[in-house]
């Protein structure tokens, strides 16, 4: 995929929610944001900002009430649930901060969920869940059920998982936040390298800066907008 | 077809959870499927086996043209009996129908106390009458706890007497019972009487005749009016029944290739007394008891499909419970790219799937069952089973029914989990 083709482009997108009081909450209040194949952004902002809802929307779990919403060419708000899975199927990987991964599953039955769900047969998605756990090095642990990893082996299945289907678009929610700072950098660095690997794109949301400045680029979500940050020294893709 | 394998995938990675709910299924399809192959393999031994449930193939029914006195009756009884010792493959009975007043409390005057028609049966009677031997009625009158006369009631009866609760009674066999009664002494006598006694008033022709403290059982609707005793006691009944003769009902069986004769038999003990048997009439066996077990297999019904049903209530709730405890993993399956249609179906697959195991494994248990032992559902005690075709349309019949509660019991845990994803 060339390197500036673009994976998701939003425009002029906002999200209101409704309160329990019947006040309407607006988080999101004319969002731009442009992501192209090789791009890794990170989004920070404060607790409640509604970065978790934007990913969401990202992510196609939820719409946005206004403005543009395009991904791969396809108008998002126009698409209706089973064009939205499918699109989440084969071309979105999920990095969660609880990883969640299924937990009577062993990390390469996990890992075969992801191909399943994205249209590999059996056999193949078999294969392509061995070569996923092998480039996150966890080969040795493909029988192991979550329980009986560590935090840092949880989240790289849940990398191997996100990435098996060879998406365009990955999004990740805190992907260190449950890490300690160690563990994190690993992560961070598998997560970023094999992202890089695939020519696909980054979307992250995090607290830390550490990891944000390792991401090629920073916007920050304040007032329901998006802004731009200082362009990251060290960038990941 | 990539949600059926996702369905067969979750089924399979939860079966601890769906065994769970699955055994609630069995429980209830088993009790279904042992109720239905319980009713088919009554009937097969009846229709199959219906001449020999008792012994015999023939019963015939006659009466004597003139009625009997008390010694006549005796004798023609005693005559009867020595034949059916002396041919194996001869068993007759004798009943009298009597009239009787039913007193319920010591101050009922004699003469109010409400007429009853009864029944007086030799032992012999009830071994051949099928529908007896199948009544629960029948088994609590002849328990071993319980001895002496006692009467059971046909419903309207019973109604007629306000007698719906046992109770015991005292009963006055008489033509003109106020007549013939000493009510102060019956009253003194039914006070302090712990066993059942009789008694006779003035004894010979048009005697009155109280029998104290017989219970009485109510809303018996097969052979009703039947005055059902032990051996001994139930003679004694018969001879003093017999105060005034009366007709003479007779009953007998025999064995089909040996029944020509047997009207000969009964006419030979009638002729000791001097009486005249009118033609016998042949009954038919398995007509007597097919409509009993049509009944029962009515109520066997009613009974399971309650049973399905407090199942299938079970089944849902449950289910839906682990739907709850499973919201996180439904929405793995959302971010992983499952719709919210794809995991409804996943959780209504994983229902019927295990629907499909339990319906397999209900199927094999009773097929393996009745090979074993085919007269394991037998219900009639007097057959032995040996063998029994499968019933297939049974069969059928309990697996798709256990499909259909799959299907039923998951809509509820199907829209749960698809509301549980709408916004993940």
């Amino acid at each position: 995929m060339p390197a500036d083709d673009v994976v998701v482009e939003v425009e002029g997108a906002s999200k209101s929610f409704r309160l329990p009081s019947g006040e309407h909450l607006r988080l999101l209040n004319g969002v731009d944001l442009t992501v192209t194949a090789g791009d890794s952004v990170a989004i920070q902002g404060r607790s409640g900002s509604g970065k978790s809802t934007l990913l969401r929307a990202l992510g196609l779990f939820i719409p946005f009430d206004e403005g543009r919403h395009h991904m791969l060419g396809v108008d998002i708000r126009a698409a209706g649930d089973r064009r939205c899975s499918k699109l989440r199927a084969r071309s979105i990987g999920f990095v969660f901060q609880d990883f969640r991964l299924l937990p009577n599953l062993t990390a390469q039955q996990n890992v075969e969920y992801g191909c399943l769900l994205a249209g590999l047969g059996p056999r193949e998605g078999a294969r392509a869940a061995r070569e996923a756990l092998e480039r996150v090095g966890l080969t040795d642990r493909a029988r192991s059920r979550p329980a009986q990893l560590s935090g840092g082996e949880q989240q790289r299945v849940s990398i191997a998982r996100a990435l098996v289907k060879r998406p365009d678009l990955v999004l990740a929610d805190e992907p260190t936040g449950s890490l300690d700072g160690e563990t994190a950098d690993v992560v961070i660095e598998l997560l970023l390298a094999s992202v890089a690997d695939l020519g696909a794109a980054l979307v992250l949301v995090t607290h830390d800066d550490a990891v944000a400045g390792r991401c090629g680029r920073r916007v920050r979500l304040g007032g329901g907008t998006l802004h731009d940050d200082e362009p990251a020294a060290a960038g990941g893709g | 077809m990539r949600v059926v394998r996702l369905g067969l995938r979750e089924f399979r990675h939860n079966w601890r959870r769906n065994s769970i709910f699955g055994l609630i299924l069995l429980l209830s399809i088993g009790v279904q499927l042992f109720t239905a192959l319980s009713a088919e393999a009554s009937k097969t031994a009846v229709e199959r086996y219906g001449a020999a449930v008792f012994g015999y193939a023939e019963t015939y029914t006659s009466g004597l043209e003139e009625p009997l006195s008390v010694e006549q009756l005796r004798t023609f009884n005693a005559r009867l009996d020595e034949i059916g010792r002396s041919y194996p493959w001869f068993r007759p009975a004798t009943s009298v129908s009597l009239s009787a007043r039913l007193r319920t409390s010591p101050s009922t005057n004699p003469a109010d106390a409400p007429t009853l028609e009864l029944r007086a049966v030799t032992p012999a009677w009830r071994l051949m009458t099928p529908a007896i031997a199948d009544d629960d009625a029948w088994r609590t009158v002849m328990s071993d706890q319980r001895l002496g006369p006692a009467i059971l009631l046909e419903s309207a009866t019973a109604e007629r007497l306000r007698l719906t609760t046992p109770a015991a009674v005292t009963v006055l066999l008489a033509a003109e019972p106020a007549a013939r009664t000493d009510p102060g002494r019956t009253a003194r006598s039914a006070a302090t009487a712990a066993p059942p006694a009789s008694r006779t008033g003035g004894g010979g022709t048009g005697a009155g005749i109280a029998l104290l403290n017989v219970p009485v059982f109510g809303t018996y609707s097969e052979l009703n009016k039947a005055f059902t005793t032990g051996g001994l006691v139930n003679q004694n009944v018969l001879g003093l029944a017999q105060a005034t003769p009366r007709p003479v009902q007779i009953a007998w069986r025999c064995e089909p290739t040996r029944c020509s004769d047997t009207y000969g038999l009964i006419r030979t003990a009638a002729q000791v007394v001097g009486g005249r048997p009118q033609d016998p009439q042949r009954v038919d066996n398995v007509d007597q008891i097919l409509p009993i077990l049509t009944a029962q297999r009515r109520d066997g019904q009613r009974f399971a499909a309650i049973v399905v049903l407090l199942g299938m209530l079970a089944v849902a709730f449950v289910a839906t419970a682990f739907i709850e405890v499973r919201a996180p993993q439904f929405a793995t399956l959302r971010a992983l790219g499952a719709s919210r249609s794809a995991i409804g179906a996943i959780a209504l697959l994983e229902n019927l799937f295990t629907a499909a195991t339990v319906a397999v494994l209900a199927a094999g248990l009773g097929l393996a069952a009745g090979s074993l032992n085919p007269d394991l559902f037998n219900q009639i005690p007097q057959v032995r089973l040996d063998r029994m075709e499968v019933p297939v349309a049974l069969y059928a019949q309990t697996v798709a029914l256990t499909l259909l509660i799959g299907l039923l019991t998951g809509l509820a845990p199907a829209l749960r989990a698809y509301r549980s994803v709408r916004t993940t």
